[in-house]
């Protein structure tokens, strides 16, 4: 039988605790975490990898959590023209069905970095009973959808944030009369006006751990970037491919802005560090309006959206390098 | 003109279709109808279509099939009412068309 030392000339070491400085390619074992350890050196470029696609192909829909625990909810098929109120819950490998929207739709957004166990969707748009721009909102309980109060001014195409079904951001957007820059609060039993985003804008995203601080990226028409902090949004540094129709995941300090649209942009990923976005490597598929979740500016799940045909693909947006542990299957 | 693309036809399965080191090394894009683009004369990308079982296609063939998809989306905009047209980025699919 190969063993370590055979091939590398020495055992593997022992520790309590992970060493302050491994070297690039050392195997050790944690003890205490009983965990067998490398440390890959250091992390290369972000990149995109196919991950198991959804089991329902939509455009248009919401999403929230992490790269290993994710929601994909509502959205839109065609043709014919069928808005969806599925929801599909992902585990880091694939995606099954769970509880559906009491009201099916499309071009919502949700409260973009809470955890499957606990969320809101807000706003959207609809063809029951006819084309119609909704302001229902649900929670999520980790298995069923309940509705929620309404949202003041009823729109779609709207930008999330928040991190839990007690907490979320909602702004933007295209009401009956036009787009929108209104802003609403959720603190889990009624939504408030607050300030305006400053211009009326609408096919936007957001990004955000709360409702007090949060990120609006990516809209239609200025694609301005404006920080929220709770009282007031101010503009910031703009992407260096402006687009609209994009997936956006992560904080207002490290986000991903994914995709996008005209179509010379479907693929186009940037990230964002608190003070500037930087390009960064292409989606595999290029798409717009796609769902996304995600925690920080190297760390995001795209799925879903149009390519054009609808389209059912996940990836993951990953880094790879430190120090990782080793698991054998 | 020099060939600066590949082409393969081979459907997306998931994790594992294409992994970090790949993604890291390879340009890749995605088209209709499970047509891939990857850099022509490229070691790694040839493994990768080696290993997906990609089906290798010419420019032109590979443009057919897209033909098809686009047509098809094309199509599908063009039968939806005039309210569902209406959003800014519901402009009808416009032609791929494949570098050589």
């Amino acid at each position: 039988m190969t063993t370590y030392k055979g091939t590398h000339g020495t055992k593997v070491q022992n520790f309590s605790s992970d060493p302050g400085n491994p070297l690039v390619g050392q195997v050790w074992y944690n003890t205490t975490s009983d965990t067998l350890k490398i440390n890959l050196g250091p992390p290369g470029p972000a990149t995109w990898v196919t991950q198991n696609s959804l089991n329902t192909a939509r455009m248009g829909l919401a999403g929230a959590g992490t790269v290993s625990a994710s929601l994909a909810i509502g959205g839109l098929t065609e043709p014919p023209q069928v808005f969806r109120a599925e929801t599909e819950s992902y585990n880091g490998t694939s995606w099954t069905e769970v509880g559906d929207l009491n009201k099916a739709r499309a071009k919502l957004a949700s409260s973009s970095y809470s955890p499957v166990t606990s969320s809101i969707v807000f706003a959207g748009d609809t063809n029951s009973p006819s084309p119609a721009r909704l302001n229902n909102s649900e929670t999520w309980n980790g298995s069923a959808w309940t509705n929620a109060p309404t949202i003041n001014t009823a729109r779609a195409e709207v930008g999330g944030a928040g991190n839990s079904a007690t907490n979320a951001l909602l702004f933007g957007g295209e009401s009956p009369g036009g787009f929108v820059g209104n802003t609403e609060i959720w603190n889990g039993s009624s939504w408030a006006e607050t300030t305006d985003i400053p211009q009326g804008q609408a096919f936007g995203t957001g990004a955000g751990a709360s409702s007090t601080a949060a990120l609006s990226f990516a809209a239609y028409p200025t694609g301005y970037t404006y920080s929220w902090n709770g009282s007031n949004w101010t503009e910031v540094n703009a992407m260096t491919v402006t687009r609209y129709s994009s997936g956006g995941s992560g904080t207002n300090t490290s986000a991903v802005v994914i995709g996008g649209y005209p179509g010379d942009y479907l693929g186009k990923t940037e990230t964002w560090n608190g003070t500037n976005w930087t390009a960064a490597n292409d989606l595999n598929t290029p798409r717009y309006k796609t769902g996304a979740g995600g925690v920080s500016n190297t760390s995001s799940l795209a799925f879903g959206g149009f390519e054009p045909g609808i389209s059912a693909a996940t990836e993951e947006f990953k880094q790879v390098g430190g120090v990782v542990t080793i698991t054998t299957s | 003109m020099a060939k600066t693309k590949e082409y393969c036809v081979v459907e997306n399965w998931g994790k594992g279709f294409i992994e970090y080191e790949e993604s890291s090394r390879i340009k890749f894009c995605g088209l209709p109808g499970n047509v891939w683009q990857v850099p022509a004369h490229n070691k790694d990308a040839n493994l990768w279509i080696h290993k997906v079982l990609g089906v290798s296609k010419t420019r032109n063939e590979a443009q057919a099939i897209v033909n098809v998809e686009v047509t098809a989306a094309q199509n599908s905009w063009d039968a939806l009412s005039d309210e569902e047209k209406t959003p800014v980025d519901k402009a009808r699919p416009v032609d791929i068309i494949l570098e050589e």
